[in-house]
């Protein structure tokens, strides 16, 4: 037995002097650091050699709660700037729409390679800024990333993981020949023509499966999943518009196909699936009783109380759009009008009031950009509260500090709305339009 | 048995000695990124005023590493930290070499500062600044730093807008942070007389000072809420309320604090000064002064603040 014990422990150095032996093999042919270095240059390189720049659904928030938004960015060759556009908001077609920033990017190795966006990007940085009162409001904002790890770079597309927020964005090449112009005027079309439609239903169809879909505030639309035996338990995806239509964060769940990248046809009005494989389309409407754009247009007569506090009638009044459209449900301007400048005015004139439309927000009347006026100076936005379609008028907390407010109406029908005014304002125009005071228009 | 077991002991140790006498090459690449970083003017701007005469470095890029990973942060503007660069260099550094010298604050000074633009928010509150071990003084809400000070101009809507210079903004968000952590170094360097630690005792309170209002502190024989968490906080708060209150502002703070308060802040003042006169041959009436002084001459350099 002794023996026996003797012939093991004689093994054991033989199995020490082998592990102690600095003949191994290294796992890896150059150093973690020489590694992450390479890996770090190849990403550089391949980010600045895209000819076009990239395209990319950035998605705040860890549980994208506030959809995505669209980016275009382009890195370049001084490997420390980056421009990134999107579309200015409120969206109009070119050369408005467009709106650019260009700040620095670094890349470093941390918890992999990170790409990190590390100065003020006027499009990116106030989605991860905690002082915005976007969002959950003051301390949180949009809850963004600024820092993202590559997980993997080709060419013509590159995968990223939201440090903080652990959301997964594709950054895809764009392709050579396709100017950014075109491609933030195609988003702003989307957004105008789809977005800013404001439909209140949509159907969801892939294959025989047809159900509901319901869009929050942000693009973010929930639906049942087939197979799913309460109605009430419905499962919420972030989208994002893209040049040519809409892009969920990741397939929609319950089907077994992708089902993720839609195509909107202005025509037909209908979003298709372009995923290989599968048919599947959006439909979106509006409910019977939705107010439509040109529900505003046309001729107006406003009864208000006058400097002297009598009760005064204008009419003549006509609502049109600006440009000259089609009346169909867009975010768009309108002007009000003719009125004649008085008090405030170097030289009283014919003036139209210009009225940015937007169904969700109200109307708001934006003095600087009076027509036909001759002065200069310009007050605090006014805003016009279209009427709920139950009769009541919206109550909106505007950025002018008016107060919030819910104002019982008689009329239900969208014929009469209410124009409300800013006399806290010191400059020319508000103070002349005080006289316009408790402006209620109707139609002649 | 044992003689074979103590064969076996020397056998492995000479193999771990002989594995252990291979030679490992160095890797020659470094873990840091040496890749040469373009520079803009206004780094340049920074590596004349303040990296060259005082070893300096004022970082105002996002870098997630040296930041509080804990929550969501973001950098600057560059127009922020512009103005906010020329604001510590004209409030503070300019202000130190004109009463102790340049040798003085290359010695002492925090050798970073680190600008982020927004606030830390934390169950209610907000952190303006943070020091770590007298190297480096982050300040937070760097993009609030317009709200504060801002030149002449012509608003979007056309109106005109006159020069604003809000030396209480200016203080309660940036520069009372500055002279607080700098503070700490030098209370770090020589320590202060223990006499000032007993004035207040017993009424210090680590994890509550922030429900005591202002007079409610004063009362106490602190010069501010924060003052009463500790007395290493209590003395570079005297300090930093001394330089950074008006004299009509600090009179009203002693009226607030009634006799007993006031007889307390008063007592600690004179420790301070005294300390700051013999172990530093600094006149804190003197560096006071001065820095009134600054304040007043801010117009001269408002119109180009926000560029280089």
């Amino acid at each position: 037995m002794k023996k026996l014990i003797r012939y093991i422990l004689s093994l054991i150095p033989a199995i020490v002097v082998c592990s102690c032996s600095p003949q191994t093999d290294e796992l890896f042919d150059k150093s973690a650091a020489t590694r992450m270095n390479d890996f770090l240059a190849n990403y550089r390189d391949i980010l600045m050699a895209a000819p076009n720049g990239w395209e990319m659904a950035y998605y705040p928030e860890e549980s994208q709660i506030y959809g995505g938004v669209t980016f275009l960015l382009r890195f370049h060759q001084d490997t420390t700037h980056v421009t990134v556009a999107t579309v200015k908001y409120p969206t109009t077609v070119s050369p408005t729409s467009y709106w650019e920033s260009t700040s620095t990017f670094h890349l470093s190795g941390m918890e992999g390679p990170v790409l990190t966006f590390d100065s003020y990007n006027d499009i990116i940085t106030p989605y991860a800024d905690p002082d915005s009162d976007a969002g959950r409001g003051v301390g949180y904002g949009y809850e963004g990333d600024i820092d993202f790890v590559i997980m993997e770079a080709t060419a013509t597309r590159i995968k990223l993981k939201g440090v903080k927020t652990h959301n997964r964005l594709v950054m895809t090449a764009i392709p050579a020949g396709s100017t950014w112009t075109e491609r933030i005027d195609s988003l702003a079309n989307i957004i105008a023509d789809l977005g800013d439609a404001l439909y209140t239903n949509y159907s969801l169809s892939v294959g025989n499966y047809t159900t509901d879909m319901v869009e929050g505030s942000f693009p973010v639309l929930a639906y049942v999943q087939p197979g799913e035996a309460d109605p009430e338990n419905m499962t919420d995806m972030a989208y994002a518009y893209t040049p040519t239509g809409i892009s969920f964060y990741e397939p929609l769940k319950g089907f077994d196909k992708t089902v993720q990248h839609f195509d909107w046809d202005p025509a037909a009005r209908v979003l298709t699936c372009t995923d290989p494989g599968v048919t599947a389309t959006i439909t979106p409407s509006h409910s019977a009783d939705f107010i439509h754009y040109n529900d505003y247009l046309g001729s107006w007569k406003m009864a208000y109380i006058n400097y002297s506090g009598n009760a005064a009638t204008l009419n003549g009044l006509t609502m049109r759009e600006v440009p000259p459209g089609d009346g169909v449900g867009k975010f768009q301007y309108m002007e009000l009008g003719p009125f004649s400048g008085t008090t405030g005015f170097s030289t009283p004139t014919q003036f139209y009031v210009q009225i940015v439309y937007n169904k969700l927000e109200g109307l708001s009347i934006v003095p600087h950009y009076i027509s036909g006026a001759t002065h200069t100076t310009s007050g605090a936005p006014l805003i016009i509260y279209p009427l709920h379609p139950s009769g009541y008028l919206r109550a909106v907390t505007t950025d002018a500090g008016l107060p919030s407010m819910t104002v019982e109406f008689g009329d239900a029908s969208a014929d009469s709305f209410v124009v409300l005014y800013n006399d806290g304002g010191t400059a020319a125009l508000v103070s002349s339009l005080y006289w316009w005071e408790s402006p209620v228009l109707t139609r002649p | 048995m044992k003689r074979t077991i103590l064969y076996l002991f020397l056998l492995a140790c000479g193999s771990f000695t002989l594995g252990s006498c291979s030679t490992d090459k160095l890797d020659g690449v470094s873990v840091f990124d040496e890749a040469p970083k373009a520079k803009t003017t206004f780094d340049m701007w920074l590596e004349q005023n303040y990296t060259i005469p005082y070893n300096i470095e004022f970082t105002y890029r996002w870098n997630l590493m040296t930041s509080d990973v804990t929550h969501n942060l973001i950098p600057p503007t560059e127009e922020n930290a512009i103005a906010l660069a020329k604001l510590v260099k004209f409030l503070w550094i300019d202000v130190y070499e004109e009463v102790c010298g340049t040798t003085f604050l290359r010695n002492y000074s925090p050798k970073q500062f680190q600008v982020i633009g927004c606030a830390v928010y934390d169950e209610g509150t907000i952190k303006l600044g943070t020091a770590e071990g007298g190297q480096k003084i982050t300040l937070y809400v760097g993009n609030w730093l317009n709200r504060y000070i801002y030149p002449a101009h012509v608003n979007d809507l056309g109106v005109q807008i006159p020069d604003l210079i809000n030396v209480d903004g200016l203080n309660n968000y940036f520069f009372k942070t500055i002279h607080h952590e700098f503070a700490h170094i030098l209370q770090q360097t020589i320590s202060p007389d223990p006499k000032f630690d007993l004035i207040s005792v017993g009424t210090y309170a680590p994890s509550s000072w922030f429900n005591r209002s202002e007079s409610e502190a004063a009362q106490l024989g602190f010069v501010s809420p924060y003052a009463g968490s500790a007395a290493v906080d209590d003395f570079v708060e005297v300090i930093a309320c001394y330089l950074t209150m008006s004299v009509a502002q600090w009179n009203q703070k002693l009226s607030s604090a009634g006799t007993s308060g006031a007889a307390k802040i008063n007592q600690k003042l004179t420790i301070v000064k005294d300390y700051l006169q013999t172990k530093w041959n600094l006149d804190l009436d003197s560096l006071r002064a001065t820095l009134a002084r600054r304040y007043t001459e801010l117009p001269l350099i408002l119109p180009n603040l926000y560029q280089i």
